[in-house]
């Protein structure tokens, strides 16, 4: 029973071709990868000690690793992505691969859908609709119920908020020339005012700056305002009230938006109907990164990543059991060493990755050619200018 | 099946053991197997020559204890000296060698008669998971052995 096992155990030296022996098997198809694979178990073996000592790995241990390193890398490489460019990718159609592409949008189209809540409220556009209702003023009351009016009957009882009430005065400019209006700009007082009232000729003109128009229009919507008390009115609990009372029966026309319109699924909370679009990070049409396709600099990392990996692998082979049992005594592996540097390495790589790709980001660079051109506008300055002696 | 120490964790320390013995420690011994059916034995059972196998070469650990001089009986100076041979039991297995009491183990030019074996060191108290043999041996005389290296 106790006959050593032929199970491998322990790196042989002799790394087969990967193909069928990663966990998921994502890039064995690849050339590259296969062609790398083997010297990736050597490069691990050779790290953790091998040949010189046993390393208990077996090839598809550290193909794994290699594997998982590569994913760990793209998935770095595209969250970052997704994070720069999030607002460009939302509405995006799932469909367009964007791994390992020059994405060049812009947050525009997203940012004017969210703008168009505010436009509701301004009125200056949105998503709501704005619809008219009216009331039928009489000359016996000053107050109407406009839930009982009109949105029951007209809105089946939903929630109506009032946007504007066509109740206000005539428009001064009507009034323009009304001698009545006793700042209106008849033609006696015109004249007067500029001293030919006493003469006769049969056609005047005078040539006034439109401010004297402006200033003349607004006197009289101010002493409309001021001396006159009509065109008035409150809504409060549904209730508007109009102050003072109509003197003839008359149409009250106002602008509403029925509230579920504006809140609801069709309103502020606007949801693209279809499904095929980017919403969120889980649907961003990412691929993991071909092996292929990456460059020097992340085949680099991804080899040290999967040392790192293969060394917390092996410490939780040789960390399983505390004391290893020899003759008559017991041994200490260095299981929780190999574990703790292993993710250490790990933590201290995935920072070096983000830092980089951080450093590699649309702001960062933007303030780094900020910096430059700065610097070298500074260096511009020091260059003596050409002295002309004419 | 036992949840801990299965047969691949078993495995797993056998390979530990053969690492440390083979590749760490790295000591040879050389097993002298009685021949018990060419041994030709007295009246008594007694044999005044023994016969032995080939010998073998082992890996193993040696608890190598100081040597103590012996003046006792008035024959003059002797020396004893008693030596642990520790053995990893599957190690042993793979090479078909079981060593047991009146065995001669060879070491450091010395030749030790085996006094003891112990078998007793069951990994998770698995009666098939017996680990080590532990050897306990006496320092002994050249002359009554009837060991002499061939000039090959």
């Amino acid at each position: 029973m106790a006959i050593l096992s032929d199970e491998p155990i322990v790196y042989d030296g002799n790394p087969p071709s990967p193909d069928g022996l990663t966990a998921f098997g994502i890039f064995d198809n690849e050339a590259s990868f296969q062609q790398d694979a083997p010297r990736v178990a050597e490069y691990v073996a050779n790290r953790l000690g091998y040949p010189v000592l046993d390393v208990e790995l077996i090839d598809r241990m550290i193909y794994t690793c290699f594997e998982e390193a590569i994913m760990t890398y793209g998935s770095q490489v595209n969250q970052f992505l997704a994070r720069e460019n999030m607002i460009t990718y939302q509405g995006l159609s799932t469909s367009t691969a964007v791994t390992q592409k020059n994405v060049i949008g812009s947050p525009l189209p997203q940012i004017i859908k969210l703008s168009a809540n505010y436009g509701t409220e301004a009125q200056s556009g949105g998503n709501t609709q704005v619809k008219k209702g009216y009331i039928s003023a009489s000359t016996a009351t000053q107050s109407y119920d406009l839930k009982t009016l009109w949105a029951d009957v007209s809105e089946s009882g939903k929630a109506i908020e009032i946007r504007r009430v066509y109740h206000y005065m005539p428009s001064a400019v009507a009034r323009y020339y009304d001698p009545f209006a006793t700042t209106g700009l008849g033609l006696t007082n015109l004249m007067s005012e500029f001293g030919f009232d006493g003469y006769s000729p049969p056609v005047t003109f005078v040539m006034m700056p439109a401010y004297e128009d402006l200033l003349r229009i607004q006197a009289i919507e101010i002493n409309d305002m001021i001396r006159k008390s009509q065109y008035s009115f409150e809504i409060s609990n549904n209730v508007i009230r109009f102050s003072p009372i109509f003197k003839k029966e008359a149409t009250v026309w106002f602008d509403y938006m029925v509230v579920d319109d504006k809140t609801g699924v069709s309103g502020s909370l606007a949801v693209n109907p279809s499904d095929n679009i980017v919403s969120d990070i889980s649907n961003i049409p990412y691929n993991h990164i071909p092996y292929l396709s990456i460059n020097a600099i992340g085949k680099n990392w991804i080899y040290r990543f999967t040392l790192a990996l293969a060394k917390d692998t092996l410490g939780n082979v040789r960390g399983k059991y505390d004391n290893v049992p020899i003759p008559d005594a017991i041994i200490k592996l260095d299981g929780d060493l190999l574990r703790r540097e292993g993710k250490q390495e790990q933590t201290d790589l995935l920072k070096e990755l983000r830092d980089t790709l951080e450093q590699t980001g649309l702001q960062a660079q933007m303030k780094k050619q900020a910096e430059n051109a700065k610097m070298m506008q500074e260096m511009f300055a020091k260059v003596p200018n050409l002295i002309y002696i004419g | 099946m036992p949840r801990f120490v299965s047969q691949k964790d078993f495995n797993f320390f056998q390979h530990i053991n053969r690492e440390l013995v083979f590749d760490v420690v790295d000591v040879d011994v050389i097993l002298y197997k009685i021949s018990l059916e060419t041994t030709t034995v007295n009246l008594y059972g007694e044999a005044t020559e023994k016969a032995r196998y080939t010998p073998v070469e082992l890996k193993a650990l040696v608890k190598y204890t100081k040597t103590n001089p012996d003046t006792k009986d008035g024959f003059g100076l002797d020396t004893t000296q008693n030596v642990e041979f520790r053995f990893v039991r599957a190690l042993l297995e793979n090479v078909a060698v079981y060593p047991e009491t009146g065995d001669i183990i060879g070491y450091n030019g010395l030749f030790y008669e085996i006094d003891n074996t112990t078998d007793t060191q069951l990994v998770a108290g698995q009666p098939y998971n017996s680990h080590s043999l532990i050897c306990s041996a006496h320092l002994t005389r050249r002359s009554g052995i009837q060991i002499e290296e061939a000039n090959t």
